[in-house]
């Protein structure tokens, strides 16, 4: 008895009893689907999730900023005191190991080009920034060291700002006035993209394109004079280095500050691990789900089975007179279903990645389907028939042939 | 014990659970039949004719006595041994045929030869063999429901005879059929016996019955004459 011959059994019963099998493999078919969008889903989001971070620098990125807190007394506190230039340089000094070292002073303020004006946010910064935040100049120099040295009156615009400011005159080597100081333009920032399903075109990274840079120390020196930077981002050589790195910074700012958690070092790679944290938990939940309509469709097939092994009980009669012994029965029905189940699955498969597709396209879901899915989907259906096979099977084999045909 | 005795029963006895009440089928029956003998189980309704034949025909097991089935005693073996020897030691013919109706007249008769373990090629060949014997082989790819009563009691001898077991059991082979049908059935079996198969019918029929060689009358669950 082979396993083609019972499939070939399988589908000449499924052939003769079209709505029964459609039904019976219905929970099948939705469960599966569910588990190979909500999966390819979750993946979506998760990969958007990760390549947002690439884009912001990469998980090899920390960055030290004034810690976070919901508390609005101590947040008050802690804002009065800022991370100064000196901070700055004994971190510097204490930890050469950092990679593209960059810290930032920011402030929002108007420029003025001719008759045209344009508020935006000014960044003071090294000429690191463009690796640490992984933003680089499209035309034009950025800011160098001898910039820095020199704390020279010298911008590089964002393509937004030089839009608003020159439309389409060059901008390069004009002046800029911000703080009644003349600045040069010596650089237009690259235009920073992300393709981003969901957001119907819109450019989740437009904001960087509005922003503009200047030397820090002119910032600190020449256009204002508190000596306080926002914040400092960097990299360090390897993933490893993350964690010591992140608990060494920590001790020595607290001890800048007499023991005061005033600073927090930050690092992508716990962002990291919060996205796919929270992504896990999220496809756990949507995997139970699946997972209930398809115990739901175990259910259904074990109950149709049950009355089509009734409804064939001759036939079990029959196969039993000419010689089937108990086990061949047993396979006969197991395969029927499991086969059964299997092809519920593929339609559920295929479904799934149907409605994938339409859920990118009428509503710009982030998707990812990998063939590992349609494996777990596939395997999950293939047991569901198993399991829910078993029962009708243990049945039917257990008929007694006598029973069945002596009552005609 | 004779060795041309096939079938030798001792004190058979089959009592049905129904529900409380306990029926006696069979009251204690002893028989033998030869090898190539063609025998007639005879008696009204309710006799025991048919459970007798079940039992010969290891579809049943008795609830007393023993069963010698070609000197193995076949009473007390495990329903896989049963299958066995249902298998390829006696073809069952059935009243009410018993073909299974969403598969062809070959795959009908393959069906013993694929419990038998036997491969593809050789089942089709030998099924198409049998079918010819019968006079079928005009009717290979059809559907039982497109043939004739007779056509369809001679898939069902074909099938009984697919594995070549060298007793036929007929449990009324004819009660369904036209007197034409019925007669060229009853040739069939005729012919059979003549090529050394052991044949048993049961039939309320007396034609059929002087066709064979002894007529055995059962009344209440015993034999009265044989």
């Amino acid at each position: 008895m082979s396993i083609f011959y019972n499939i070939k059994l399988g589908i000449v019963d499924m052939v003769h009893n079209v709505g029964r099998t459609l039904i019976t493999m219905l929970g099948v078919i939705l469960g599966t689907m569910s588990i190979i969008a909500v999966l390819a889903l979750v993946q979506g989001g998760r990969e958007q999730s990760i390549r947002w971070l690439e884009e912001r620098g990469g998980v090899l990125k920390l960055s030290i900023d004034t810690k976070w807190t919901f508390d609005l007394d101590e947040r008050s506190q802690i804002y009065d005191q800022r991370l100064m230039l000196k901070d700055m340089r004994l971190i510097r000094n204490y930890f050469p190991d950092l990679l593209n070292f960059s810290p930032e002073s920011s402030k929002w303020l108007q420029m003025k080009y001719k008759d045209k004006n344009y508020s935006t946010r000014v960044n003071g910064v090294f000429p690191a920034y463009q690796e640490a935040d992984n933003f680089h100049i499209g035309e034009g120099r950025f800011i160098t060291e001898f910039d820095i040295e020199q704390a020279n009156r010298v911008i590089a615009i964002g393509v937004r700002v030089k839009d608003a400011l020159f439309g389409k005159e060059n901008a390069l080597g004009k002046n800029i006035t911000i703080r009644n100081s003349q600045f040069k333009v010596i650089g237009i920032m690259e235009e920073k993209k992300m393709e981003i399903a969901g957001w119907r075109g819109h450019n989740p990274m437009d904001w960087l394109n509005r922003q503009s840079f200047i030397p820090l120390t002119t910032m600190l020196k020449k256009l204002f004079a508190d000596q306080s930077i926002n914040e400092i981002n960097f990299q360090v050589a390897s993933s490893d280095m993350v964690k010591p790195t992140q608990e060494r910074l920590n001790q020595f700012l607290k001890a800048l500050r007499n023991g005061e958690e005033i600073f927090e070092v930050r690092a992508n790679s716990d962002r990291l691990e919060n996205i796919q944290k929270s992504s896990n938990d999220t496809q756990l939940i949507l995997m139970i789900v699946g997972g209930i309509s398809l115990i739901v469709g175990g259910i259904v097939i074990t109950n149709i089975s049950l009355a089509s092994v009734k409804e064939r009980l001759r036939e079990i009669g029959v196969r039993m007179a000419v010689g089937a012994k108990r086990k061949d029965i047993l396979v006969q029905f197991l395969i029927q279903t499991t086969f059964m189940s299997l092809l519920g699955g593929i339609v559920g498969v295929i479904m799934g990645l149907a409605l994938l597709r339409a859920l990118e396209k009428f509503l710009s879901s982030p998707t990812s389907a990998n063939p590992n899915m349609i494996i777990i989907a596939l395997v999950l259906s293939v047991g569901v028939g198993f399991v829910a096979g078993f029962f009708p099977a243990m049945q039917a084999s257990r008929s007694d042939p006598i029973k069945i045909l002596r009552y005609e | 014990m004779n060795n041309n005795v096939v079938i030798q029963i001792e004190n058979i006895s089959k009592i049905y659970q129904m529900g409380k009440v306990k029926v006696p089928a069979l009251a204690g029956i002893d028989l033998s039949i030869e090898k190539n003998t063609y025998t007639a189980i005879m008696g009204p309704s309710g006799s025991g004719k048919s459970t007798l034949l079940h039992i010969l025909g290891c579809l049943d097991t008795p609830t007393e006595g023993v069963y010698y089935l070609d000197h193995e005693k076949v009473s007390d073996l495990s329903y896989n041994k049963l299958a066995e020897i249902r298998n390829n030691k006696i073809g069952f013919v059935f009243q009410v045929f018993n073909l299974l109706p969403n598969m062809n007249v070959l795959e009908n008769v393959e069906l013993p030869l694929m419990y038998a373990g036997v491969h593809k090629k050789e089942r089709k060949q030998r099924a198409s063999e049998v079918l010819e014997r019968v006079g079928l082989d005009h009717r290979l790819k059809h559907k039982p429901q497109e043939l004739s009563g007779g056509e369809r009691q001679r898939t069902a001898i074909a099938r009984a005879l697919a594995n070549n077991p060298s007793i036929i059991l007929a449990d009324e082979p004819t009660g369904n059929l036209d007197s034409t049908s019925g007669g060229s059935i009853m040739k069939i079996f005729s012919d059979l016996h003549e090529q050394g198969h052991t044949i048993i019918v049961v039939t309320h029929d007396n034609n059929i019955a002087k066709m064979t060689q002894r007529v055995i009358k059962l009344s209440d669950g015993k034999v009265v004459n044989s």
